[in-house]
Formats: structure tokens, C-alpha cells, sequence
């Protein structure tokens, strides 16, 4: 989607962008210790910077909807230009990959965290927090308007793609519906995974060149 | 007489046109009709042709459904649309003569005019529902936002009563189908010249779409809304033609609403409407308003408008006040600046400044009375050069630029919570005077970038260039071995987000390869106007310092078409075009790669969020709707 925007703009280049995946996960020896007991609150996290484009408001939205269900909510990341006029919702855990590149993984993993809310509302052309989130074993629950996100749930199977937030509201407040895609999926996990960068990208398209193409992550 | 069946999309035009096809309205051949969709299940009932027609106008004038273009005076007489014209003759030639007939399109609300300068004796049944309601829809369909659903609807109700005085016409409530479908199919029957059976109308009653109808919202719950006061107006007009079902209904809402009426009657009056320009029947309203004087309550509602507008008057005060306070203040502004030019202006001043720059100059590099001495003499510069004003603009541009950072802008897709980025080690506008090192001195070497916290220390060459030894120290890395330039928004030994984060696997991976990562990325320093651009280079994972962009340019015309295997473009936002021309020419023919990580090609703003809230979806450049979007004035200019 996001190479069609930018072809659209520019057809002349359009021949030569390249999609290239930046980061492929690899499994680890590391056990996935989630397991939903059913006295254990289902937890939702939304992982990055709280800004509009990737969905504050919707994530809110959600927040708000779901308030009086078993579910703990977090947010994971930064604090984004969005003003507060409330106590927020949701806890807040600052995550920074300053110091560690692997931050965002671990304390996924750390908390427990079973579904990430990845509701950008212009198309991505990558997220790393959503392949971070993947590799972490959550459930991740997106919208179409997400571009690259969506495709990337869709092809990985690693969570769930909805037409709008109303159809995303929806779908969590069956908490019953929502524990059943839990388990089964993570019944699929029991191993977690890291990113790991494309080197392909450096040998197979930078050193490879003969010509100067355009390209494109996703 | 043919019959147009306008209105606002996802106004129940479809539903309207099925009813009267049951009632024997000719629509043209099954053929040539839309298919139905997950949002039209039983059928847009639109003719292709007349659907293509209407969209090449609105393409002619650089518009579309969703973006009703200016259509200039008699635009539908322009001699540019005979193509058009000949086409929809031949079009209006496919229908049997001496039948009723029509079509339905929602766009023909805003072509109106040129299809009544084909038809003279066209008449128009427009479908009206609540402008929430069509929100509603709009919003199930896609993305929405209430400001555009309602703009919308206003732009085609005004569209069509602007053509409505041209013939016959007609208004439909799409509420009166499920209040008495029989009743309101059998008054847009008569109007459309049909005379249908009992069987005929018992059928299209029975069609009327139950299930379809997922909101209902009220005349008064539009009103209440925090909306424009025209969309308003328009469809209060609206209702009170839209025949007596609906008028019942209109009745009804208004007799339990009470007191309301009145806030809502002084609202369509107050809000500059118009008084309806069709026959309004002023019957309901004036028994609404005769039954609100007699509420009891109407006292209590009067004293809270009577308590708000006393606040107001207050809050008026209050403001006054503090303009008072304001020019009070810049008085004050005025009389130190003058103080302080006195000040400046004799011999101890020039002294003292004399020796603070010895002081500064003469601290180790990094120290923290070179830090901070530079920077007060940057500022001092910048006060002589062009005053207060100078020096609030480039903090402001330092604010700025931080506050983009947090924003989430380019600058850090995932920029650390504020308290980290406060806690950078370097303040930026002490970067840019540090002086050089005094003659004889021996050259300290940059400490390497270590984690947070740990104080990472820039040099920069001099305005004169005066340090060619970190001009010497990039000639030297990029001769010993292959190299990649990369070129970014932000120093990515120094940010964290998105795109950083690949920058550091990436030089990992050219490291692996012995091939050195010469990045460059615009100074986070204020640029001082006719300056030169300064350019923060890293070598791998050291940050080597600050210089101009064309010593950059120089070292990498000289030794970078030898060794430099790629020039990697990640992100733009920040390089003054010049810059990057030059870097980039210096580099001759090697490789080039242009990443896109978003849409800052498209747009400058590089998330193609209409006016912060809409996914655009990068329309044409010339086209209306980067009008309608606080980006677009810019998009031309940055393209």
C-alpha cells in the first residue's frame, strides 16, 4: 500500500522501488511464559509513542470502552505530545531503546503482556514494535487503515486485522471470544523469538548495485 | 418528465430509487446498473453511464464525491463540456419517451445545473437524512470525521437548493419510509408522475429496509451538537419541507423536546439562516414555540442563560485586564532592552566580554565552563546581531526541533519520554561557537559516544576553518577504507526511534564488512541566517563533530568517487536542499539508495494525516483537497 501512495506520486520511479523487509524474526531458546490462567486478567498494551498518527486516540477510545472488564491496560514507550487532561487509563512503563535495543521485547515479555493495540491511522511502511510485539508472543489487534502493520498480521498470523475500531472495540469486549484466540495462539508460541536485521538488505541490494534503484521497507 | 433522484450520499437515495422502480419508474436496463456492494447490498441503483458522466465533470473541475469543486458561473454552458453534452444526449436518447423515467446518482446534486440545461423540465426529488445519520455511514464505510461528514452534506443541500429554483422539486425525508412507507412512496409516486397499483405499493412498502437502518438520530440532537450553526439551518429548511410524515414526526420530537424548542428556534433564527426559502409551513414551529412560553420550566432556563451571559461579560472583563497587563509588560520590555543596549554600549562591558571569551577559550574542550561559556557568547552573537528578537528565534527553533523529536515527527519515531531527551549532554547552541583549540595546544580526542548520561563531546570546525584537524581526521577515514555515506535527519548515535534504530544495525552490518558508516546529518544547532549549513558527522560509532557542509563536500569530492561504495538517503526532513546537493554531487556516480520510511516525499507532512486527524491518501497535487488541509499551501513548494 505504501509503495502504491509513493509509485502514484512518482511513476516515473515507480519500476524501481524495491520492498525490502527489515528485520526477519529468529526463535529463541527462551520459553514463552505466558500461560492465561483463568483467575489472571487478560492484559492490553499499546507499545510506542503516544502520538495521533499511531492511533493515541483510538487506543483511548478502546481504554474507555472496555473499562469495568478483567483486563489491565499499560502503555509502553513515550510520552507523546498529546495532552492529558485526565489521569490516564492505562499504566504507563517507559521504555527506551537508548540503552538497550532490545527493550521493548523484554519488557513485553516481562509483563506478561498478552495483546498489543497497533491502531496507527495512516498506513505504516514498517513497525518495528509490531514485529517487536510479535517476537514477544502478543496477540496483536490492528485496523486496515495500519497499511504495512495489517499485512504484516495478516501474513504472519499473529493477530487479528479489523475494518475499523468499532469492529476492534467489538472484538475485545467478548472476553470469552478474546481468552479462546489467546490460548490457541499462544498454544502455537512456546518459544519466543528476536529481530533480527536484514542483512540481505546490505549484501543482496547496497553492495550488489549496479544501478542507483529506490526502495522501500516494509 | 424525467426525475433526478439527488441528495447527500448515504442519504437513502438507493432505497428511494428501488421503491420507485417497484412503483414503475424506469431506471434503464438491468445491464447498465451498478452492482450492489457490502454497504449497498440490494443495489446502488445507479446507471453507469450517468455515474461515469457526472464523475468526468467533477474530474474536469478537479473535484470529486468527497470534494465538491468551485464550479465557476455557467460552468455547465462551457464550451469544454461538449464532449460531455454529446455524450449524455446520446445517454438521454436511450430512454423510452412517454414514460416516467430517472436516475439516481448522489453526484448529480452537484452537476444539477448541467443536466437541467439538457432536461429543461427535469424534476428534482432530493433524499435528505440527518446529517448524523450520514455520518454515521460515512464513518461505518471508512474513515470520517464529523467535521468533513457534516461539510459535506452542507456543501451538497446548498448545491442542490441552489439548482432547485430551477423546476420542479421535491424533499424526502429518508426517516418517512419507516414512519408510513405507504404514505411517503405514494407522494414521491404522484411527484415522479407514477400511479401505482395497490399490489405495486404494498411490494415497496414491504422493501422498505428495516434492518438497514442503524441510526436515527433526531432534529434536536443535531442541534445540540457542537456544530456549525449553517449545516444546522440548512437542515432545519430541509425538514420543514419534507412533506407531512415527516412533519408528524417533526411535531411529535418537538412537543416532548419542551423547553429546548425555544434555545433551538433562537438558534435557527440567531444563527444567521435564512428563513426557509421553499413554502415553509410555519404551523409547527409556531405551536412549538407557543407551548414552550407555557412550560413552567422556562424560567429555570432563562436564569441559566441569564447566569452564562453574566460569565461572560466577566470573562470579558478579565480579558480586557490582561491586555491591559500585556502592553504593561512590553512597556517594561522596551525600557530594559534600551537599559541594557546602554549597558553593552560602554568600555567595562567591552572589557568584561573580552575577558569572558579569553576564559572560554581558553577551557579544556568539553569542560563544562567551555559549554556553557560558548554558549552564552553564541547567544551574546546572536543578541548583537539581531537583538532580542534573534535570540528568541533561535531558542525557538531549538524548542521546536525538540518538540518535533517528541512528537513523534521524523526527528524520533519513538523518541524517549521527555525527561530523557531534556538530560542530552551537548545544549545544542554550544555547538555552535566552540572554538578552536589555541595554537600549540595538543589536540584532545573525542571521547567515544557513550550510553545516556555519559557527556559526548562535539568539536566543530570554525567559522574561518580554522580546524582542519576534524576536517583532516574525515579525509583520513574515508581514504583508509571503503566507505558508505548515509544521510539522516538526526544524529542516530545520539536519538533513539524508529529509523535510528535501523541506522545502528545497519553501520553494524557494514562494520562486519570493514566498510566504514560516514553519516551525516543536519546540526540540531539554530542556523544563523546567510550562514553556512553545519553538518553533525559520525564515523562509525563516533560522533567526530560539526562542520560546514561544504568542507564535507570538499574531503568528499576528493577522496569519496575513489573509495565510497553507496550514499544511503533515509531521511531528508531538516537538509536544506542545497545541502544535500551538494553532498550528493561531491559523491559523483556511485550508487544511490532513497529510503522511504514515510511519506516525506509526498508531503511534508509525513503521515499524510489531513489536518491532523484523516489518512488523505496523497491526492493529485493540484487537487482540491490538499485545499481543505492545513499542509497543503506548503505541499507545492516542498515537492
Amino acid at each position: 500500500m505504501s509503495r502504491d501512495i509513493w509509485a502514484a506520486t512518482y511513476p516515473a520511479l515507480a519500476h524501481k522501488v524495491i520492498v525490502a523487509p527489515l528485520y526477519r524474526l529468529r526463535e529463541t531458546d527462551m520459553l514463552n511464559p505466558r500461560k492465561l490462567a483463568p483467575d489472571r486478567p487478560i492484559k492490553i498494551a499499546f507499545a510506542g509513542l503516544s502520538s495521533i498518527h499511531k492511533g493515541w486516540r483510538d487506543w483511548r477510545r478502546i481504554v474507555h470502552a472496555l473499562q469495568g472488564r478483567d483486563y489491565r491496560f499499560y502503555h509502553l514507550g513515550g510520552k507523546g505530545p498529546v495532552e492529558e487532561t485526565a489521569p490516564a487509563p492505562e499504566q504507563f512503563v517507559s521504555v527506551s531503546s537508548r540503552q538497550n535495543r532490545d527493550a521493548m521485547r523484554q519488557t513485553l515479555v516481562d509483563l506478561e503482556i498478552d495483546v498489543v493495540v497497533s491502531c496507527s491511522i495512516c498506513p505504516e511502511t514498517f513497525s518495528i514494535v509490531t514485529l517487536e510485539a510479535h517476537a514477544a508472543g502478543c496477540w496483536i489487534v490492528t485496523t486496515e487503515a495500519s497499511g504495512n502493520v495489517a499485512r504484516y498480521v495478516r501474513k504472519n498470523g499473529c493477530g487479528k486485522v479489523f475494518a475499523d475500531v468499532d469492529e476492534l472495540i467489538a472484538y475485545l469486549s467478548d472476553a470469552s471470544l478474546l481468552a479462546t484466540d489467546l490460548r490457541a495462539y499462544q498454544a502455537t508460541r512456546d518459544r519466543l523469538a528476536e529481530l533480527v536485521y536484514n542483512d540481505g538488505i546490505v549484501s543482496q541490494v547496497y553492495l550488489a548495485a549496479e544501478t542507483a534503484p529506490v526502495s522501500e521497507q516494509s | 418528465m424525467p426525475v433526478c433522484i439527488a441528495g447527500m450520499h448515504r442519504s437513502g437515495t438507493s432505497m428511494v430509487a428501488r421503491l420507485l422502480d417497484l412503483c414503475g419508474l424506469s431506471l434503464g436496463d438491468e445491464k447498465d446498473m451498478l452492482d450492489g456492494a457490502e454497504d449497498n447490498p440490494e443495489g446502488y441503483w445507479e446507471h453507469k453511464r450517468f455515474l461515469s458522466l457526472n464523475e468526468q465533470i467533477l474530474q474536469r473541475f478537479q473535484g470529486g464525491w468527497d470534494i465538491p469543486p468551485a464550479f465557476p458561473p455557467h460552468w455547465e454552458r462551457l464550451p469544454e463540456l461538449e464532449d460531455l453534452r454529446c455524450e449524455a444526449r446520446s445517454l438521454l436518447q436511450t430512454f423510452p419517451v412517454g414514460t416516467p423515467w430517472g436516475w439516481k446518482d448522489p453526484r448529480s446534486s452537484l452537476t444539477l445545473p448541467f443536466w437541467q440545461s439538457l432536461i429543461p423540465d427535469l424534476k428534482v426529488l432530493a433524499v435528505v437524512r440527518n446529517p448524523l445519520d450520514v455520518y454515521a455511514s460515512l464513518r461505518k464505510r471508512g474513515r470520517s470525521t464529523q467535521t468533513f461528514a457534516l461539510d459535506l452534506w452542507l456543501r451538497y443541500a446548498r448545491a442542490i437548493e441552489a439548482a432547485a429554483g430551477e423546476g420542479a422539486f421535491l424533499i424526502t425525508h429518508y426517516a418517512s419510509f419507516f414512519d408510513d412507507p405507504a404514505q411517503e412512496i405514494q407522494r414521491i409516486a404522484a411527484f415522479c408522475g407514477l400511479d401505482p397499483s395497490a399490489e405495486a405499493l404494498a411490494a415497496a412498502s414491504r422493501a422498505v429496509s428495516l434492518d438497514r437502518r442503524s441510526t436515527d438520530s433526531g432534529l434536536l440532537d443535531l442541534l445540540a451538537l457542537d456544530a456549525s450553526s449553517e449545516v444546522k439551518a440548512a437542515y432545519w429548511r430541509w425538514c420543514m419541507e419534507a412533506g407531512p410524515v415527516y412533519e408528524t414526526r417533526l411535531q411529535q420530537e418537538m412537543l416532548a423536546a419542551g423547553p429546548a424548542v425555544q434555545a433551538v428556534l433562537q438558534e435557527m433564527r440567531g444563527g444567521g439562516s435564512e428563513p426557509p426559502r421553499f413554502s415553509a409551513r410555519d404551523a409547527v414551529g409556531a405551536q412549538a414555540l407557543e407551548t414552550v412560553l407555557a412550560d413552567p420550566r422556562r424560567g429555570l432556563y432563562e436564569a441559566t442563560i441569564a447566569r452564562q451571559q453574566a460569565r461572560i461579560a466577566s470573562l470579558l472583563l478579565w480579558h480586557e485586564k490582561d491586555q491591559a497587563e500585556i502592553a504593561g509588560w512590553k512597556q517594561r520590555h522596551q525600557e530594559l532592552a534600551a537599559h541594557l543596549q546602554a549597558l553593552q554600549s560602554g568600555k567595562a562591558w567591552a572589557l568584561v566580554s573580552r575577558l569572558r571569551r579569553q576564559r572560554v577559550r581558553l577551557a579544556p574542550p568539553g569542560s563544562l565552563r567551555a559549554r556553557i561559556g560558548s554558549r552564552l557568547l553564541t547567544t551574546a552573537r546572536v543578541f548583537r546581531r539581531e537583538g532580542f528578537s534573534g535570540v528568541a528565534r533561535a531558542t525557538v527553533r531549538v524548542a521546536v526541533r525538540r518538540s518535533a523529536s517528541r512528537r513523534g515527527k521524523p526527528a524520533c519515531k519513538a523518541a524517549a519520554p521527555p525527561d530523557e531527551l531534556d538530560s542530552r549532554p551537548v545544549a545544542p547552541m554550544a555547538l555552535l561557537d566552540h572554538p578552536p583549540a589555541p595554537a600549540g595546544r595538543p589536540e584532545q580526542p573525542s571521547p567515544p559516544p557513550g550510553p545516556a548520561g555519559d557527556p559526548v563531546v562535539l568539536e566543530r570546525s570554525g567559522r574561518d576553518g580554522a580546524d582542519t584537524a576534524l576536517r583532516e581526521r574525515i579525509q583520513a577515514a574515508c581514504g583508509a577504507r571503503p566507505f558508505v555515506v548515509v544521510i539522516s535527519h538526526t544524529s542516530f548515535l545520539d536519538h533513539v526511534g524508529g529509523i535510528e534504530t535501523v541506522l545502528r544495525q545497519e553501520m553494524d552490518a557494514f562494520r562486519q564488512r570493514d566498510i566504514a558508516y560516514l553519516h551525516l546529518a543536519p546540526s540540531p544547532a539554530p542556523q544563523i541566517p546567510d550562514s553556512p549549513s553545519l553538518l553533525t558527522v559520525s564515523l562509525d560509532d563516533t560522533t567526530l563533530g560539526e562542520v560546514e557542509v561544504s568542507e564535507v563536500a570538499a574531503v568528499l569530492r576528493q577522496k569519496g568517487q575513489a573509495r565510497c561504495r553507496s550514499a544511503l538517503v533515509h531521511h531528508t526532513v531538516f537538509w536544506p536542499p542545497s545541502a544535500l546537493d551538494q553532498v550528493l554531487e561531491a559523491l559523483g556516480d556511485c550508487p544511490r539508495f532513497f529510503w522511504i520510511h514515510d511519506y516525506y516525499t509526498v508531503c511534508h507532512n509525513f503521515n499524510l494525516l489531513r489536518n491532523d486527524s484523516t489518512f488523505c491518501g496523497a491526492p493529485d497535487l493540484h487537487s482540491n483537497a490538499c485545499l481543505i488541509c492545513r499542509s497543503g499551501p506548503g505541499r507545492k513548494p516542498h515537492m
